[in-house]
């Protein structure tokens, strides 16, 4: 290692003259070298400055893999070439990217609109794309008619405690929240029976803006609260595509308030009990999504997108799911129903929820969705 | 009314601006002279200075004396024979309540003094919508209730250029606009949404600052990949497929007028960037793509499908880039919008890459000095997983003094799956506030998100967080540049996006000290104190580091 002294030039060829005498580098010297110090493991940013200035890309990527350890080892000041190195830069040198970040700064086109697989996340896969349609035909067929049940946030607490304790109900899936500013999570949430209400095992999922976020771990790792129940397992997020959707957050341009532009949403999920992904294959089927969606065409604005839903519903077996939206959300997020959810929330657009009809439904469609030997065949599964 | 008062009236409306303000400013016998003035121009009956005066009172009293606000405040009802003696001012005149009287005016005149220009005033629409016939249809009376009560139905909701639309008054004589409370909400949420122009002004700086990197569209017409496959050929060892051009004029040449799919492709070709499946003998199309891709091990041997990169040809882009990019240092000394910035940047030379070998738990963080405008950090955090390389346990991490290493600035810190709050709580140790969390979007070769294997534990991972942390309240951050979500392909195990280093670039500023962090050689850059264990030596340009280091490790030897 060339640690020995900073008063000597390390470099042979291209190293630093400047360093014998530290003003060097604010002189003229030092424009001359800037380009080479750009580039130890500078990646695909190598190969587009360089490659722009000519024709053809091809040729002068090759021109650099070969020129590119030369350099590294005249900085590092070895003479020999390690093939440690070499294979390092061989690999480092890949296909042109295009940077989406720099192009935001000059077109302002957020770089989530260039996602190619915002509508389809497993375009190219045909395999996973019959297993996602196999599981929502599965999930359509042992789904629960969509209920509704308007309840003021200030009465939810009751409402809850009325089904838990006079209509014995108890669901597998809860998901609290949605994608409005205006969801105070803490003092109504905190409240919530959902210890009560929440099946072992079960999962909860819970949302929060990034402005949220804080709020919402302070929630999550109260030990005082039903929250003590629950650990955290994966976090979600969502992203709307541009600045006029409706899933946007609206607080998102106060410059003063942000460090950067808030674009996205989280959703804790957290499990109760134990669960195996490894033998519970009657409860749960793991990895078919992903901890990520993006809003596409086909989002239609709700208070929760639908692949969110569909995040739950492919991740549980379970037939009881319910949906809490503890405020109201305001007309760009209309409560839409979904089969196969209760969804209570003070302007939920139905009414008909009925705990003894839900329950005699439940008992003839059976709590968990069945095995199907095709998902089975078709789903990741955890070596056992 | 009379004919004078309403002349009166009209030249009110149409001066009302510019009477208030100097010279004029609103003194009762000067606004007389110029109305004077505007009569003989235009060839009307004269009017008297006590006229004129009645007509103000006259117009003042139908407004229950809301019109004019005077100085002194009864300046309407003292009279004066002479416009000379006369000193007393007009402050303001409310010119909504101006416009509804003329309105009112004119709807009452039999024959309308003038024959509107502008056919779609919001009145004469509720007039037309007064001589409607009511409609038998309950959905369609409730349509037009609304219409009446409400506005006329907006065409595209949140389009940009419809921002202020029904917001601002159409034309002066547009006093709907104004005084239907329908709007209210949305005039407040108008107000809170328009951007600061602090905020414009930092945007068109960072523009002007970052250097365009080429850029360009990807094709998304699955045809044209199809087509192109007879047309290329992959070059194994840039990773690159080339077009055979002749082969294309060839096609563009058998196509006659009526098709023109070449003809189309080449102008793509031209412009985009295309994947082009590369079949081998022993790809199997149905399997679908590879998971891996362009980072697959077995690509020869791999029967799923791979994918080659062809570049468009045109580089007139690439020009105007090099353009904009040779006058960054111009712009930067010139700026003189210097908010959330440090003294003269442009003065500030930027520091060449230096870095330092060393375990990073053993290092004496004060060598290091104590005022790097931003940190980042990305830790090999202990999972349950077999890495190759090795992992650093979580209090061992927090043992490394990080608190010692800014006293104001920004601390970003990567983290994965279950360390999303360990993180949060070293930050919050470490004497820093959690203000954000920046998104990789992890994206393969395709630029689709990863979404395949087994990537995480319960769901699949396609992205990864960078916690932002704040320390003290520094005034030289560029606030709301970038968005929080970042979208870039992966590549070697564990090797985070440079596009985060532009971020950064923008955030604090040129010219500014930052520090890496567990930091290897691909890291090191210009302007950037890189440290960590799998680095090639040591390289020191400051002065006061390189002193302050090796007489540090001259007394450990």
């Amino acid at each position: 290692m060339n640690n020995t002294s900073y008063m000597r030039p390390v470099g042979t060829r291209s190293g630093y003259p400047y360093l014998s005498s530290l003003q060097g580098w604010q002189g003229s010297d030092y424009s001359a070298q800037k380009s080479l110090a750009h580039q130890p493991g500078d990646g695909h940013r190598l190969v587009a400055t360089r490659a722009s200035a000519k024709d053809s890309y091809a040729k002068n990527t090759r021109t650099l893999a070969s020129l590119n350890p030369q350099q590294t080892n005249n900085r590092t000041g070895k003479g020999n070439t390690n093939s440690k190195t070499n294979n390092e830069s061989k690999s480092s040198v890949s296909c042109f990217k295009n940077d989406y970040s720099n192009h935001y700064i000059h077109s302002g086109v957020l770089p989530v609109k260039y996602v190619r697989n915002a509508v389809q996340p497993v375009e190219g896969y045909p395999k996973l794309q019959k297993l996602i349609k196999l599981k929502e035909q599965q999930v359509m067929k042992y789904a629960t008619r969509a209920y509704g049940s308007r309840v003021k946030p200030e009465k939810m607490v009751d409402t809850l405690n009325k089904w838990i304790y006079e209509d014995n109900l108890q669901f597998d899936v809860i998901m609290i929240g949605a994608l409005s500013e205006n969801q105070l999570l803490y003092p109504l949430v905190s409240q919530l029976p959902i210890d009560k209400l929440c099946a072992k095992p079960g999962f909860l999922f819970i949302w929060a803006s990034t402005q949220k976020i804080s709020e919402l771990s302070k929630l999550l790792s109260n030990t005082s609260t039903w929250t003590k129940k629950f650990r955290r397992s994966e976090e979600l997020v969502f992203v709307p595509v541009d600045k006029n959707s409706p899933f946007y957050p609206t607080d998102s341009l106060i410059p003063e308030e942000q460090l950067l532009e808030q674009m996205q949403w989280h959703c804790w999920m957290c499990i109760t009990g134990t669960v195996r992904r490894s033998s519970d294959k009657n409860l749960i089927h793991c990895n078919i999504n992903t901890d990520l969606s993006i809003e596409n065409a086909s989002t239609k604005n709700s208070a929760v997108p639908a692949q969110i839903y569909q995040v739950a519903e492919n991740f549980s077996t379970s037939t009881k799911r319910l949906h809490i939206v503890p405020s109201k959300t305001g007309l760009d997020h209309p409560v839409r129903l979904r089969p196969g959810w209760v969804i209570l929330s003070p302007d939920v657009m139905l009414d008909n929820f009925d705990p003894l009809k839900y329950k005699t439904e439940i008992a003839s469609l059976g709590s968990n969705v069945p095995l199907d030997d095709e998902i089975e065949q078709l789903r990741p599964k955890t070596p056992v | 009314m009379d004919k004078k008062t309403n002349e009166v009236l009209k030249f009110l409306i149409d001066w009302n601006y510019l009477l208030i303000e100097p010279p004029v400013e609103g003194s009762i016998a000067e606004i007389y002279f110029c109305f004077i003035a505007s009569c003989q121009v235009k060839g009307k009956d004269k009017v008297s200075w006590l006229q004129f005066v009645k007509c103000l009172q006259k117009l003042n009293e139908i407004c229950i004396h809301n019109a004019f606000t005077c100085l002194p405040a009864n300046a309407l009802s003292l009279t004066y024979e002479d416009p000379f003696k006369c000193f007393s001012k007009i402050t303001h005149m409310d010119r909504l309540a101006l416009n509804l009287i003329y309105k009112q005016v004119k709807l009452s005149s039999n024959p309308p003094i003038e024959p509107p220009k502008t056919p779609p005033l919001p009145l004469s629409r509720l007039r037309l919508a007064a001589q409607r016939e009511v409609p038998k249809d309950k959905e369609e009376r409730l349509d037009l209730l609304m219409e009446l009560v409400d506005r006329p139905p907006v065409k595209s909701k949140r389009a940009a250029s419809d921002l202020y639309a029904g917001l601002s008054p159409l034309d002066i004589e547009d006093v709907y606009t104004t005084t239907s409370r329908s709007k209210r909400l949305d005039q407040l949420t108008l107000l809170l949404s328009v951007p600061a122009g602090s905020h414009i002004l930092a945007k068109e700086r960072a523009k002007l600052r970052t250097p365009i990197k080429p850029f360009f569209d990807c094709c998304d017409d699955s045809r044209h990949a199809q087509l192109l496959i007879p047309l290329t050929s992959f070059d194994r060892t840039t990773n690159y497929c080339k077009l055979n051009s002749t082969r294309l004029n060839d096609r563009l040449k058998l196509e006659t007028g009526s098709s023109d799919t070449y003809t189309e492709l080449a102008r793509c070709v031209n412009q985009k960037i295309h994947f082009i499946p590369i079949i081998q003998s022993q790809t199997d199309i149905k399997l679908g793509d590879c998971s891996y891709l362009d980072t697959c091990h077995k690509m020869s041997s791999c029967r799923y499908v791979h994918y080659g990169q062809l570049m468009p040809q045109d580089d007139s882009a690439s020009k105007k880039a090099a353009q904009h990019n040779k006058n960054i240092s111009k712009s930067m000394q010139i700026s003189d919008f210097t908010r959330g910035e440090a003294i003269s940047p442009a003065t500030r030379p930027e520091l060449p890459a230096q870095w330092i070998n060393c375990d990073v738990t053993k290092l004496d963080f004060s060598i290091l000095g104590d005022d790097f405008a931003l940190i980042i950090a990305d830790p090999s955090w202990t999972i349950h997983m077999n890495l190759n390389y090795s992992s650093l346990t979580d209090s061992d991490l927090l043992q490394i003094r990080m608190d010692k290493l800014q006293k104001e600035g920004l601390f970003l810190l990567w983290v994965t799956g279950r360390t999303i709050e360990t993180g949060r709580d070293f930050l919050k140790k470490w004497g820093y506030q959690v203000v954000n969390q920046i998104t990789w979007v992890k994206t393969n070769q395709l630029v689709r998100t990863i979404s395949t294997g087994r990537t995480g534990h319960w769901l699949n991972h396609s992205k990864e967080h960078l916690l932002v942390g704040l320390k003290g309240n520094p005034k030289w951050i560029n606030k709301c540049i970038d968005p929080q979500i970042l979208i870039s392909s992966t590549r070697e195990t564990s090797r985070k996006p440079d596009e985060v280093y532009g971020m950064v670039e923008r955030m604090v500023g040129p010219g500014t000290r930052k520090l890496e962090i567990f930091g290897r050689q691909h890291n090191t850059r210009p302007g950037w104190l890189t440290i960590g264990n799998q680095l090639n030596g040591t390289h020191l340009v400051e002065k006061e580091i390189a002193e302050r280091y090796y007489s540090a490790s001259a007394t450990e030897a």
